[in-house]
């Protein structure tokens, strides 16, 4: 009788020490989460442009679809093959890359983790484990080049590029193409700054370029930009902004922005990886996956004729009878 | 172990089985709650922070919007609040695998506060909504460290609901298989009492009925049980010992009085024959005593008739053998009957002895019932006893209340039995006492016989020593007759006496034929007694036969 008894508690000795802890380890208890790590460009977080935008994306990857966002600054890593090493250690689902400035250093650290899914948004590449998603800008600045036209009144509008590159060149091609669809006779001043990060000589290039009669100016250049939307605030003018909608910048200029959606470009990678797995290919995002667009228009007596006419020429870009050169 | 201790014990380690079993459940579940304590308070911890750095965001993307003192103010305390809250999170933070977004949250933050004096001191709306911008950055991992220690909360919760299950699911099973186990146990527990008792009953019914013939081992038990089977094994093979005892010494009795009976039947008889005999002879005596008167006479003619006088003689002569042969024959019965005599009284007094054996066989029994008695009485005592532990047991000790009223039943009925021994030996006693009795007035009456018959054989001998001396007389006087004429007066004499003595004689036959007859009549008492013995022995051999030995 008594081993009875003895051979029960051990029996639920056994049974209770069964319930093993999983309070050891931590990481267990998380459950398999998707996981996007983001290498911001140039002045990262806070640049009211590109960066803020892929946030922004990150931010909506997190709240809808419950991934895990890790990101990392320049200033943080020095290099960008820094952070994008640091990243891919994480073993996230994709590391993305923002801008064609840090291609170079994401093409070396792909080729060194072939099993890593990376993403670059603005560049190209052909590596076999890195998706590329280009914007059509010109699409965009297609449209802004449109709206420049409208509002001008001394039928001549600026361009400042941040640097001379076929993806700045885009902006340029299209802003002039849409802006000569509305008034063929229009003049476009064009001027590229060298430089991202320079919010003066921005400045001083669209002073140069409102002292030749240019009334309405569009800014492809990154913080530089900026200078040049306040400069055109400063002497009463308009503007338009790139990227993201830049009206905080120059409040009483901005009268739309050339809408980059970053944001679409970050969930459309993590949606695509999510699905296809490992893989490379090149996805452009235009008007008609929602990936460029317009920010409304203010600082402007802006007629619905006007506004037609922007409608007409969206329709035109989608259905292929608007040809950028 | 007695029952008490084993019924303790059982109860005792069940309690401890099942008290253990709640501490471990209890161990386990503060264990459970103090880490869902810890990381849920972490959790909170990370959430706050969070919020205060929303609040932060907020107050300087109001100041780009709106610079005033207020809001600089507000800024600028906020960020100092936060930098201490963050540290502090970096310090106190507990789980290591998640500690890199705390530490970067962190070293992101106090990179930002150190731009704080310049974005105060320059109040550049652009510079100040950049540094609202990086703020959302050290958010970005709060809240990737806010999902991960939710999740692993999460799990802990949810480990602790399976545990808290599983702790209830143990509970409840190891709770039934100890409540099955005690059943058992208490079934066979119980088990272990009724069977030997049904047992003890059922020989006990046996005993109440008589029959002591089953000869049962008692169980190898230590307890109560044990000990009342082993005393009533015992009590079965004493009073059994004691029935055998007594029936073979009744069977023994009866077939002593039957035989004894007979003998003096037989010696009825033998005395009824020996009173005729002698009346016979008390005859024979007178005829022997006439005829010599008759020979006075003619003696006395003798002088003239020799001739017819010797003839005579020799007559006389004859009659008197014929009376010599008539006293041997009596004196023979007279032995005979003597000898019997002698036997019947040798048989009386061990009879006697017997019954003196018996009746102390009877103290014995008695003896032995008060034993019984004895025995009945503690059981009963036991029974209630167990009666009282049973009901304070419950439901558990429900079997061995039952049991305790079978063992109440039992000392009631051995009781009973106790008894029906009692009065049974009481009246086998009082039967032998008054057996015992007869038996010695039988005993001396004999002895006064057998002195009478020796008397008596001893006159017999004597008188036939005369008849001798007469009849040698008168054969001398038969050859002497015709010698002397002168003799014959003395034969005439003689014969005269010779008459006298035979009258006598014949006198003391018909005294001793009528003692005879008292003799018989004393007999016939005697063999009266012994059928009553031969009844009383057989009512106890049919009494204790009532006994299957």
């Amino acid at each position: 009788m008594k081993n009875k008894y003895r051979s029960m508690v051990l029996g639920m000795t056994i049974v209770l020490a069964g319930c093993t802890s999983v309070l050891d380890d931590p990481a267990s208890a998380v459950k398999e989460r998707k996981e996007i790590g983001v290498v911001l460009s140039d002045v990262g977080l806070g640049d009211q442009s590109f960066s803020d935008a892929a946030m922004g994306g990150m931010l909506l990857l997190r709240e809808k679809d419950d991934w895990f966002v890790d990101y990392r600054e320049l200033s943080e890593t020095k290099t960008y093959e820094g952070g994008f090493e640091a990243l891919a250690k994480e073993k996230p689902n994709v590391v993305v890359g923002l801008g064609f400035m840090g291609q170079q250093d994401l093409e070396k650290v792909a080729k060194k983790y072939p099993k890593q899914q990376f993403a670059i948004v603005d560049a190209v590449s052909d590596l076999p484990n890195v998706l590329s998603l280009t914007f059509s800008e010109d699409e965009g600045s297609y449209l802004a080049g449109a709206v420049a036209a409208l509002e001008s009144e001394t039928k001549t509008i600026g361009f400042v590029g941040g640097m001379r590159s076929p993806l700045i060149e885009k902006f340029e091609n299209g802003y002039r193409a849409g802006a000569k669809a509305i008034d063929p006779e229009i003049e476009v001043l064009v001027d590229y700054a060298e430089d991202f990060a320079a919010p003066e000589k921005g400045n001083q290039l669209a002073n140069a370029q409102m002292k030749r009669k240019a009334d309405v100016l569009y800014a492809a250049a990154g913080l530089t930009g900026s200078g040049v939307l306040q400069a055109a605030e400063k002497k009463g003018h308009k503007a338009i902004g790139v990227d993201t909608d830049q009206t905080a910048i120059a409040p009483d200029a901005v009268m739309t922005s050339m809408l980059k959606q970053v944001d679409l470009a970050i969930t459309e990678i993590a949606h695509q990886v999510e699905q296809e797995g490992l893989q490379g290919g090149h996805v452009t995002l235009g008007i008609k996956e929602g990936g460029i667009a317009l920010a409304p228009i203010r600082n402007a007596e802006w007629t619905a004729d006007e506004n037609t006419r922007i409608e007409e020429l969206k329709k035109d870009l989608l259905n292929g009878k608007a040809v950028i050169r | 172990m007695t029952l008490r201790k084993r019924f303790i014990l059982s109860t005792l380690i069940t309690m401890l089985a099942v008290f253990g079993l709640m501490g471990w459940t209890l161990i386990e579940l503060r264990q459970i709650q103090s880490y869902n304590e810890d990381y849920g308070k972490q959790l909170v911890e990370v959430s706050e922070l969070e919020t205060k750095l929303l609040y932060e965001q907020a107050a300087w993307l109001r100041l780009a919007e709106q610079p005033s003192k207020n809001q600089m103010d507000q800024a600028s305390s906020l960020s100092k609040k936060n930098a201490v809250r963050i540290k502090a999170l970096k310090d106190d933070y507990l789980i290591d695998d998640f500690r890199v977004h705390v530490d970067r949250a962190a070293e992101k933050y106090s990179l930002l506060n150190e731009a704080v004096p310049s974005l105060l001191a320059e109040q550049e709306p652009i510079s100040i909504r950049s540094h609202a911008a990086r703020i959302e950055g050290v958010l970005s991992d709060l809240n990737t460290l806010h999902a991960k220690n939710g999740e692993f909360y999460g799990a802990l919760q949810a480990e602790a609901k399976d545990k808290t299950n599983a702790l209830t699911q143990n509970t409840l099973f190891v709770s039934i298989l100890l409540l099955l186990a005690l059943a058992i146990y208490n079934w066979l527990f119980a088990r272990s009492i009724v069977r030997p008792i049904d047992r003890i009953v059922r020989i006990a019914e046996k005993i109440s009925d008589g029959d002591l013939s089953e000869d049962f081992e008692a169980a190898e038990r230590n307890d109560e049980i044990g000990r009342l089977e082993r005393s009533i094994s015992r009590m079965n093979g004493t009073l059994r010992d004691v029935i055998i005892s007594i029936s073979s010494t009744s069977n023994r009795i009866y077939q002593m009085s039957e035989k004894a009976s007979a003998e003096n039947e037989n010696v009825v008889e033998v005395s009824g024959n020996m009173t005729q005999a002698i009346h016979d002879m008390a005859g024979g005596t007178q005829t022997v005593s006439d005829d010599l008167q008759s020979a006075v006479g003619t003696i006395t003619e003798l002088r003239n008739l020799f001739a017819e006088s010797e003839k005579r003689t020799n007559a006389a002569f004859a009659d008197g053998k014929r009376a010599d042969a008539t006293m041997r024959d009596s004196v023979e019965v007279m032995e005979q009957q003597a000898g019997a005599l002698a036997k019947a009284a040798v048989q009386g007094r061990s009879l006697s002895d017997q019954m003196a054996r018996f009746l102390e066989q009877t103290e014995q029994i008695e003896r032995m019932a008060e034993l019984v008695e004895g025995v009945a009485a503690q059981t009963n005592l036991l029974s209630l006893n167990a009666a009282i532990e049973a009901a304070r047991a419950g439901d558990a000790g429900r079997g061995f209340g039952v049991v305790a009223s079978e063992v109440k039943k039992l000392a009631e009925e051995t009781n009973q039995a106790t008894r029906s021994i009692f009065s049974l030996v009481r009246t086998i006693r009082g039967d032998g006492e008054r057996l015992q009795q007869l038996l010695a007035a039988s005993v001396d009456e004999q002895r006064a016989q057998i002195s009478n018959f020796n008397e008596m054989k001893q006159s017999f001998l004597k008188t036939r020593e005369d008849v001798s001396r007469i009849s040698e007389t008168l054969s001398y006087v038969s050859s002497q007759m015709v010698r002397s004429k002168g003799e014959a007066e003395s034969v005439v004499a003689q014969v005269g006496t010779v008459s006298g003595v035979m009258e006598e004689i014949a006198a003391g036959n018909e005294e001793v034929a009528a003692s005879m007859r008292d003799q018989q009549a004393s007999f016939e008492n005697i063999y009266g007694l012994m059928r009553d013995l031969e009844k009383t022995a057989s009512v106890l051999e049919q009494e204790t036969n009532h006994f299957q030995t």
